[in-house]
């Protein structure tokens, strides 16, 4: 069933009772050609550019709990191309591009709305850190404008400019930066792929992958075995304890990020803007509620809940940069357990397990990539060779030295 | 979540800086090989469950094996990793 | 209106505030919601999406409906505020939200007549074509019609605290259970905060016409109140809602301060208070389902223990015809008070066929209400009895679903409440359960599915058993070594 304007005018003229449920729930045979474990943005993704650029067909995605259950369902939903180093840029920049045509593609409104971004800087090194930034975007081919404080005032008159500890200096304007409608996406994607053929199975969770003779055969799972030609792990915080599965280890540590939103308001912000001093970011979403964020715990955790103390530092940030938001309230908050990365920066690649692939390290950024993300390892686990804007998300770089450190904090999980 | 601090007692945690699994101790001898390093620097068995960490005092400057659970935040003890090394 | 001899407000006290622009005059003990009941208010608010009118439905701070803009002199305005919450003073200005031009002539209600094409996710579906148009004309569209009350877009300057405070235990609500846990630790010397998000302690025995230790409820709630004042071990947290369960018994709780004064340049709007404590008692009571039925959403449809609570706390009546819909005894009662009032109940329609007949009242048993009349006010139910349908007349209908326990706290580190089917509930998660609060335990009070007090007022053996539990508590609480000396 196609989804358009007029497809609602007609269902709405005959009662809504000719809706169709958007994916299928079928069981899962007991084997595939190839298994995704995962069932969030990054794994239906991959099913869905599996399906839809490589022609596959014989596809499961596994999932424990219910699909978009994880990261997607819940984040600060930004999506940007706005990095500074090789091997990202040309990632984030590809997504960026794929975001731009995913509605048309998925035939499913995802509400990716490019407000714009706007990354405030209030120091001197800031603003060449910045004016550095934004020409790499510009050579990237992505756009980037340096504001000065009347370009910001412009866009954001609501911030404390005189701020005595913080003044806001300038900011660097991504317009084709925003957001979208987070839950929206895994729905999105999950129609797309069942459209396509791919099971998409819930309640599934994998507890063993068997491996015979170096290559990976199948899996085992709370609804049965199931064998596969191809597994690719997707599964973001949980990647230490799935990849544990095969014996492997891999640079990960799992920390919790929170996010807030308040209660729905009236448009009062209308871009993302984030704080160059505080880690803090805000959007407003479509319903109204403004969505934020900072930075994560600090501390290695699965618990998907935040401590106070950044949920503190996080409202005092926010205060510090745009007062009038002293009289919103909160309404709920959330931890999400996020797979930290040694540089910062992920990985799309094989494993030394023949047939098992893993695509982890999404830190703070998956949601932005997701789209890549899943065009990317879809083109790896078809063709075997990576694709050309993730080849530098290797699983060995680190022992190499390749690493991809955007933020120059050197090789500690917790700093990203 | 509280931390006990051998030297000063139980302290709030954010007085403390973690540094992430304890596995970190375990340095490598000065010329083993590059692998070591980079499982040194990178690897981590990321445990989902009680384990043992590295966290430092901010106040009092000394540096904690911490067994701490990842799943709940339970913090079942701490103790110098001076004193950790020397028990082996 | 207000009924003569009933409530805890001061009528030697007159206060006067502004709702929309209209001087109101309510009493000192009034929150803004009571005194527009008193004054014969029903249309406070509009919905989210279809913008359909809508009035108060409770009587505390889960209001979904009244939520409304405090003005400031100077242009400042505090959205979403649950009138039920906000204390009247002299000078107060609110304002409704979410429509325009006005309240009683919202455009956005249009939304209401096309709701067969704005079905649960519609936007999904559509505004896809053509691209360039979702952030040119859709998405603005969306977001100007999105959203409840808005912020002012100035600095918020006001003056706001932040607290530190340590306890042996934190008592969460100050109903009765929650009073009894706090008077029993309190005696046996530990240190005790006892935290209450309302601006007055008693919880449901301040709404309902009960009496404790042959007192009157609030009788009763300031006598334990003055012994609980005296301890030095005590300290009662008025208008202070414990916000979260965070590791290390640690809880966050937010003061309203100054939300129920004039602003002055010297008064914290908030305090926000990190509590210590490595054992509480969540004695939170519960909340009120309401039923579903066509149209239940109408001004004028309240929950039932709202009703009693505006009768009883309040001396306020939201109108002078009450229907009375539930298919257990919080309905019986409800007519019951409301009779004993000089009110006139038309009728209470009870499913249950061998419902009791009422003294004073009709009872319909055997009946459901299947709709309502009136977009901006009540005027009638339809009742289907039997094979017949007929109207019955009403401006108020209480409804009274069964109660659900307020369990929020104890789901905090990622439990999940457990539906028992005797009691018609979701009850607290066990203290093992995985993910529970370590430290935290469920009053008995606040997981029973009936109504609070009633089970603790009329059977002492419950009460009881609250105390035991609470001592049971403090007895490990105790064995606990001291984190903070002060």
């Amino acid at each position: 069933m196609r989804y358009s304007g007029l497809r609602v005018l007609a269902e709405g003229l005959r009662g809504n009772r000719g809706w169709r449920p958007a994916w299928d729930r079928p069981d899962p045979q007991d084997a595939y050609d190839i298994v995704i474990i995962g069932g969030g943005g990054h794994g239906l993704s991959t099913a869905y550019y599996l399906a839809r650029n490589h022609g596959l067909r014989n596809i499961a995605v596994l999932e424990k709990g219910y699909l978009g259950s994880g990261n997607i369902g819940r984040n600060t939903t930004i999506v940007r191309a706005n990095y500074l180093l090789p091997g990202n840029s040309e990632f984030y920049s590809h997504s960026l591009r794929l975001w731009e045509g995913l509605e048309a593609d998925l035939n499913y409104n995802v509400m990716h709305s490019q407000r714009g971004l706007i990354n405030l800087f209030h120091s001197d090194g800031q603003r060449d850190a910045f004016a550095r930034r934004g020409n790499a975007m510009i050579n990237q081919g992505d756009d980037a404008i340096l504001l000065d404080r009347d370009g910001v005032r412009d866009h954001l008159p609501y911030l404390d400019f005189d701020n005595i500890r913080f003044p806001v200096y300038g900011g660097l304007l991504h317009p084709r930066g925003g957001t979208a409608r987070h839950d929206a996406v895994a729905w999105g994607y999950a129609r797309a792929a069942s459209r396509l053929g791919v099971h998409l199975i819930e309640n599934c969770e994998v507890t063993g992958i068997d491996v015979a003779g170096g290559r990976v055969t199948g899996v085992q799972t709370s609804r049965g075995a199931i064998r596969a030609k191809k597994v690719a792990m997707v599964v973001a915080g949980r990647s230490s304890q799935v990849a544990a599965m095969a014996d492997l280890t891999l640079p990960i540590e799992s920390h919790v990020l929170q996010a807030f939103v308040t209660e729905g308001l009236k448009p009062c912000i209308d871009h993302v803007v984030s704080f160059g001093m505080g880690h803090f970011y805000i959007s407003q979403s479509d319903k109204g509620g403004l969505v934020f964020g900072g930075d994560i715990d600090f501390y290695p955790s699965y618990a998907a809940r935040g401590g106070l103390h950044m949920a503190e530092h996080v409202m005092e940030a926010a205060m510090t940069l745009m007062p009038m938001i002293g009289r919103a309230r909160v309404l709920r908050s959330w931890g999400g357990i996020m797979d930290m990365s040694p540089d910062g920066s992920p990985i799309i690649d094989r494993t030394p397990v023949d047939g098992l692939y893993v695509n982890c390290g999404w830190n703070y950024g998956g949601f932005k990539a997701v789209p890549a993300s899943g065009w990317c390892l879809a083109h790896l686990m078809a063709t075997e060779e990576s694709h050309e804007v993730a080849r530098r998300y290797r699983l060995d770089r680190f022992a190499t030295g390749h690493l991809l450190d955007e933020e120059g904090t050197g090789s500690q999980h917790n700093l990203h | 979540m509280l931390i006990p601090c051998p030297l000063c007692g139980p302290r709030d945690r954010r007085e403390f800086h973690p540094r992430g699994g304890a596995e970190y101790l375990d340095r490598p001898d000065a010329d083993a090989p590059a692998q070591a390093w980079d499982a040194l620097l990178h690897l981590r068995t990321n445990p989902a469950g009680r384990t043992q960490e590295v966290w430092q005092h901010e106040c009092c400057g000394a540096w904690l094996e911490v067994d701490r659970c990842t799943v709940t935040h339970r913090v079942f003890g701490a103790r110098l990793v001076s004193e950790a090394r020397d028990a082996g | 209106m207000r009924v003569d001899g009933r409530g805890l407000i001061d009528r030697g006290r007159p206060v006067r505030f502004r709702f929309d622009g209209r001087d109101v005059t309510g009493y000192a003990g009034d929150t803004v919601a009571s005194a527009l009941v008193a004054d014969g208010e029903r249309l406070v608010g509009r919905s989210f999406k279809y913008h359909r009118p809508r009035g108060i439905l409770t009587v505390g701070p889960e209001e979904p409906n009244a939520l409304l803009e405090v003005l400031e002199p100077g242009g400042q305005v505090t959205p979403n505020t649950r009138a039920t919450v906000q204390e009247v003073f002299d000078g107060l200005e609110v304002r409704s939200q979410n429509r325009w031009p006005s309240l009683r002539h919202d455009l956005m209600a249009v939304n209401d007549r096309f709701a067969a094409f704005l079905g649960a996710g519609f936007y999904y579906k559509t505004f896809m074509w053509p691209r360039r148009f979702w952030e040119g004309l859709y998405e603005p569209l969306i977001r100007r019609a999105a959203g409840l009350g808005r912020l002012s877009g100035k600095h918020d300057e006001a003056p706001y605290e932040r607290a530190f405070a340590h306890a042996d235990l934190l008592v969460i609500g100050a109903g009765p259970a929650g009073l009894m846990a706090a008077l029993a630790a309190g005696r046996a010397g530990a240190d005790v905060i006892l935290a209450e998000a309302d601006s007055r302690p008693g919880g449901r025995l301040l709404a309902e016409d009960e009496a404790v230790d042959g007192l009157p409820g609030p009788d009763w709630v300031a006598g334990v109140m003055a012994e609980l004042r005296a301890m030095p071990n005590v300290r009662v947290m008025l208008r202070t809602t414990i916000t979260g369960a965070y590791d290390g018994g640690q809880w966050g709780a937010l003061e309203r301060v100054g939300l129920h004064r004039a602003p002055a340049p010297d008064l914290p709007r908030e305090c926000f208070w990190r509590i210590t404590a490595p054992r509480a008692i969540l004695a939170a009571g519960a909340l009120e389902r309401p039923v579903a039925f066509p149209d239940n959403d109408r001004p004028g449809v309240m929950l039932a223990s709202a009703v009693r609570g505006y009768l009883h706390r309040f001396g306020a009546v939201a109108g002078r015809k009450v229907a009375v819909f539930g298919a257990h005894d919080d309905a019986h009662r409800t007519a019951r008070d409301l009779v004993a009032a000089g009110v006139t109940v038309t009728a209470v329609i009870d499913p249950r066929e061998d419902a009791p007949e009422g003294d004073g009242y009709r009872t319909r048993a055997g009946a459901v209400v299947i709709g309502t009349r009136g977009r901006l006010g009540l005027t009638g139910v339809r009742v289907r009895e039997g094979s017949s349908e007929f109207w019955v007349e009403a401006d108020v209908l209480a409804v009274a679903g069964g109660w659900n326990p307020s369990v929020h706290l104890t789901c905090h580190m990622g439990a999940r409440p457990v539906w028992d089917a005797d009691a018609v509930a979701f009850l607290p998660p066990g203290p093992d359960a995985p993910g529970a609060v370590p430290g935290l335990e469920a009053a008995a009070s606040a997981w029973d599915g009936r109504a609070v007090v009633r089970v603790l007022a009329a059977d002492p053996l419950e009460m009881k058993r609250t105390v035991a539990a609470a001592l049971s508590v403090m007895r490990h609480g105790m064995a606990l070594p001291r984190v903070w000396q002060i």
